[in-house]
């Protein structure tokens, strides 16, 4: 049994959609995508419809509200789905469980999968407002994206599960976009998470306010350090320092 | 001259073992404090901050996230024998409501991290600079300077 026969996506409600937008929101650099897939959550009021499960996860739970959470799980309103984790995904786990994601995601026929992740920014104290890069998987993925006006990412290395998901969803023929704010590599980075759910706003003509995101910034700042020193940890793990390097071949 | 030799070249080696002994400590220290408890200290009422640290071929810099500290005016930092210590008050008391499995109210007021240093510094020329939340330290690194002539 392969590693991935082993993870399972529970659907515990229908989606309302039948060709959503599909965010992929994870543990990352300054946890970004953790921090705009919270957001999002709460101010779109997004109801969960699926989880993972999966013997491989670690063997834990969260309580929000008095109420039983898997550490992954899928969230749904109108045509957005997000996909999160409150855990940084084991380095074990990346390939299998994005593989599953991916296949579960295809059974949706999406209009497009974005991942929300941030890009290791040196004197990121500096910038007012971090910049948005992005990378298509296709011409398809890159008219979807073409009014936002963003910066391509045109070489470098991708280190993490964003990678893989844009890589197996290309396997899979299905559009994705990853889209990476400037950010504290090592810190919890809510300006730079408020940067990226204006571009998802912008993207999904919708108005998502992220001024509450701004107000508690210092609060959210203080209460992911510990998530955001087991993700660097796992980040080192992968490898993730090489974003910074050149990479061999270019063109 | 070649016993003298012999002998700066074992010293030497014995120094390299000597760093890379007290590395793998230093390392091994990190490990288990990283994993061992929270960020927070809750008899003392402290919180841990996240730190960076990064070598360049001339410094050592170290920067700490500090979040809900306004002013400079707040921050200390002491530098001690092979590390330095900061401590930064909050303007206001950051409150957990329902804190971990035992649920309790807790208060912090302060930041406190002591930081390891991965080499000598030459304590004279560090500067420090605190800007939207973020301290960063420069502490020069302590270099003897031999020129070799090249035969």
């Amino acid at each position: 049994m392969s590693l991935e026969e082993k993870i399972e996506i529970k659907e515990v409600a229908s989606l309302e959609s039948d060709n959503p937008t599909i965010l992929i929101g994870l543990p990352d650099v300054g946890l970004v995508g953790i921090v705009s897939a919270m957001h999002l959550i709460n101010i779109l009021e997004m109801k969960e419809v699926a989880y993972v499960e999966s013997d491989l996860l670690p063997p834990m739970i969260f309580i929000h509200n008095g109420r039983i959470n898997d550490p992954v799980r899928v969230y749904n309103k109108g045509d957005l789905v997000l996909v999160t984790s409150e855990v940084p995904v084991p380095i074990g786990l990346v390939k299998p469980l994005i593989r599953s994601i991916i296949r579960w995601a295809k059974t949706k026929n999406p209009k497009l999968i974005a991942t929300l992740g941030g890009i290791p920014t040196p004197n990121r104290e500096e910038i007012e407002k971090p910049e948005i890069y992005s990378l298509s998987t296709s011409e398809e993925a890159q008219k979807h994206i073409e009014k936002l006006n963003l910066q391509k990412l045109m070489e470098g290395i991708m280190v993490g599960p964003y990678p893989v998901v844009l890589r197996e969803a290309q396997k899979n023929d299905l559009p994705a976009v990853a889209f990476l704010a400037q950010a504290f590599s090592r810190y919890p980075d809510p300006g730079a998470a408020a940067s990226i759910i204006e571009v998802v706003g912008d993207l999904l003509s919708i108005d998502v306010n992220v001024d509450e995101l701004v107000k508690s910034a210092e609060e959210i700042r203080v209460k992911t350090r510990d998530l955001m020193r087991r993700t660097d940890r796992t980040m080192q793990q992968m490898g993730k320092t090489q974003e910074l390097e050149v990479p061999a071949m270019y063109s | 001259m070649s016993e003298k030799r012999k002998h700066s070249y074992w010293e030497e080696l014995d120094e390299m073992f000597e760093e890379m002994h007290r590395r793998f400590d230093r390392m091994f220290e990190d490990v288990f404090r990283d994993f061992s408890r929270p960020l927070m200290d809750m008899q003392q009422c402290v919180l841990e901050p996240l730190a960076d640290i990064r070598e360049t071929a001339t410094d050592v810099i170290v920067t700490i996230d500090l979040p809900f500290v306004d002013k400079k005016e707040d921050i200390s930092i002491e530098l001690l024998e092979g590390s330095i210590e900061i401590t930064a008050k909050t303007s206001k008391p950051i409150c957990f409501e329902r804190l971990g499995t035992t649920q309790r109210k807790i208060r912090f007021n302060e930041f406190r991290k002591k930081v390891k240093l991965p080499t000598d510094v030459d304590f004279e020329g560090v500067t420090a600079m605190f800007k939207k939340g973020v301290l960063a330290i420069n502490l020069p690194k302590k270099v003897q300077r031999t020129r070799i002539k090249v035969e």
